[in-house]
């Protein structure tokens, strides 16, 4: 016999059980199961309002005082003032006082007329012109805030389809204590590519606070 | 069985013109050419049905119908077609997900570039845009797809190798670190539309890059070709619960999306090319972020890129952003100065 026919040979009686092998890995193999996907991370509505981070009180401000509302000459009008605001407020108790060195009531509210409030030169403004005020020593942050550079807009862009809703200070800063407030994070991503967080917990300590996203695989294999 | 072939071919040769042997072993096979014959038919069939198994795995729903298999490209369909093609999809979705959804396809505004800008002196990191953009544009929930991405960054430095989108704390911002949010940069030179071998995704007039799900093959050499790590893609089928739908939708911008195709940001293309604010502008507690028509000089982006220091992510791999991050002149945020 010829190399060849033997080649044949050989093929033809190989074919067969080579065959039955494949099917047997393939059937075991074939659909295999998928990564284990991650839970989807739990965020309320209440998480994602658009809403403006503070209530504005109106112009004249009403503020409601266990259960009634109230305007401020109600009892201002009766009432003096302390000119020195006292270390705790005891009508006022929810203000609280932590706006830098700007810690008098009287800095901003007029003296007589706590409908108004005071700019420099004895000039007054009422509360709905709040960010006058405001400019008085925040005067970068208020130009910004006139060309859209600081604070937040709502609404349209396009002035031809709908009018933009410009919000005020006030509607984002507690005048009183105008830092913006830490607030906790919405959980992070759990998404398939974008590596393992829990490979990254393991190395948040203080003393390792460097991360590189893109690596955290080969960090998790190194660290074994 | 002994070398049919052979013989057939060289049968008067081998046989000297004689009533021949061999023909009678062709039409009676030995009973061991039988056994192996039939063994390996079997095996073949074996393999066959278990190549062909994940098909019986498969979602009569994933098939394409004829409609969408015929359908053209985005940029070749008439008016009549792509209505065609969007009441597919109001039917589709529907079947999906139990809800009409209003879909149109909605095109650029003339005269119109869109481009965002982004406050990293005010950002703190709370990660509402990512989740508000889930919500805005029906990412699948399980496993999660979302489009941006917000590092914590190490303060003194914008090597993005440092970044980590992970960070999981009581309260934000640390003390240390301030925050970038990555999201699709809506290049003015995207390595992602020219790594397309189909022509799925593309930048539209008003500078927007769009992907066509229904073009993608899902080969993913956008995803390898951004900077930025801004294209998701569908490794599984996507899941949104249906009473999370957002039913306002786009045929290039937050129609459901199926398996095997990228998604990434599109600027929220149906809210802004109504005049509208992107979702996660309107849900940043601290106004870090400023969308508008660079080309109205009287804009707030176009303000900020007059007025303010500004910069892109690696400029240097000239992309051309049309994302920029900004920062404000002023003392570090967490200063408690002046008592």
């Amino acid at each position: 016999m010829e190399p060849q026919d033997n080649l044949d040979l050989i093929i033809r009686r190989l074919i067969g059980p080579v065959f039955i092998v494949l099917a047997i890995i393939l059937y075991n193999y074939s659909g295999s199961s998928l990564p284990t996907i991650p839970d989807p991370a739990g965020v309320s509505t209440a998480d994602l309002s658009t809403e403006p981070m503070r209530e504005l009180l109106g112009n004249p401000p009403v503020s409601v005082v266990n259960g009634f509302e109230r305007k401020c000459m109600e009892c201002h009008q009766l009432f003096e003032s302390n000119p020195i605001t006292p270390e705790k407020l005891i009508q006022h108790s929810n203000i609280i006082m932590d706006h830098g060195m700007n810690k008098t009531c009287y800095n901003c509210h007029h003296t007589k007329d706590r409908n108004k409030l005071v700019l420099r030169g004895g000039k007054t403004t009422d509360f709905n012109n709040v960010e006058l005020l405001c400019a008085q020593c925040h005067g970068t942050t208020y130009r910004d805030w006139q060309k859209g550079m600081h604070g937040k807009t709502l609404g349209h862009w396009d002035i031809k389809q709908g009018q933009p809703e410009k919000l005020a200070c006030t509607q984002c800063h507690d005048p009183h204590s105008p830092a913006f407030k830490s607030m906790k994070p919405l959980p992070g991503p759990n998404t398939l590519r974008m590596g393992d967080p829990k490979a990254v917990k393991e190395h948040y300590t203080p003393d390792h606070e460097v991360h590189q996203p893109l690596r955290t695989w080969s960090k998790k294999q190194s660290s074994h | 069985m002994e070398d049919n072939k052979p013989k057939l071919v060289n049968n008067e040769s081998s046989c000297n013109g004689n009533p021949c042997s061999c023909i009678d072993a062709q039409k009676k096979p030995s009973r061991r050419s039988f056994l192996r014959q039939g063994l390996a038919v079997a095996g073949g069939l074996a393999a066959f049905t278990a190549a062909l198994k994940p098909l019986s795995e498969l979602n009569p729903d994933d098939i394409p119908t004829a409609e969408e298999f015929i359908q053209k490209h985005y940029k070749e369909m008439s008016a009549e077609e792509m209505e065609s093609a969007l009441d597919r999809i109001r039917n589709d979705v529907e079947k999906r997900y139990q809800v009409r959804p209003e879909i149109a396809d909605i095109k650029p505004m003339d005269g119109v570039e869109f481009v965002y800008a982004l406050n990293l002196s005010r950002c703190i990191g709370c990660r509402k845009c990512v989740h508000a953009c889930v919500e805005e544009n029906n990412q699948s929930r399980s496993p999660e797809i979302q489009y941006i991405r917000v590092l914590e960054m190490p303060r003194g430095t914008t090597d993005i190798e440092q970044g980590n989108h992970h960070y999981d704390r009581p309260k934000v911002p640390s003390d240390d670190h301030y925050y970038m949010p990555v999201q699709c940069h809506q290049c003015a030179n995207p390595p992602c539309v020219k790594v397309c071998p189909v022509e799925a995704t593309w930048q539209e007039a008003d500078g927007i890059t769009v992907i066509d799900y229904d073009w993608c093959i899902g080969c993913r050499y956008c995803e390898a070709a951004c900077p930025y790590w801004a294209r998701r893609f569908n490794f599984s089928e996507p899941k949104v619960p249906s009473e999370k739908i957002n039913k306002n939708m786009s045929y290039l911008s937050n129609r459901p999306r199926q398996k095997g195709v990228m998604e990434k940001c599109h600027f929220c293309l149906h809210r802004t090319r109504q005049g509208r604010m992107p979702a996660c502008l309107e849900v940043c507690p601290t106004g870090s972020r400023k969308f508008g028509n660079v080309l109205d000089p009287d804009s707030e982006v176009s303000q900020i890129l007059k007025n303010k220091r500004v910069f892109v992510l690696k400029e240097e791999v000239g992309t051309l952003p049309r994302f920029f991050y900004y920062f404000d002149e002023r003392y570090p945020r967490n200063n408690s100065e002046g008592a």
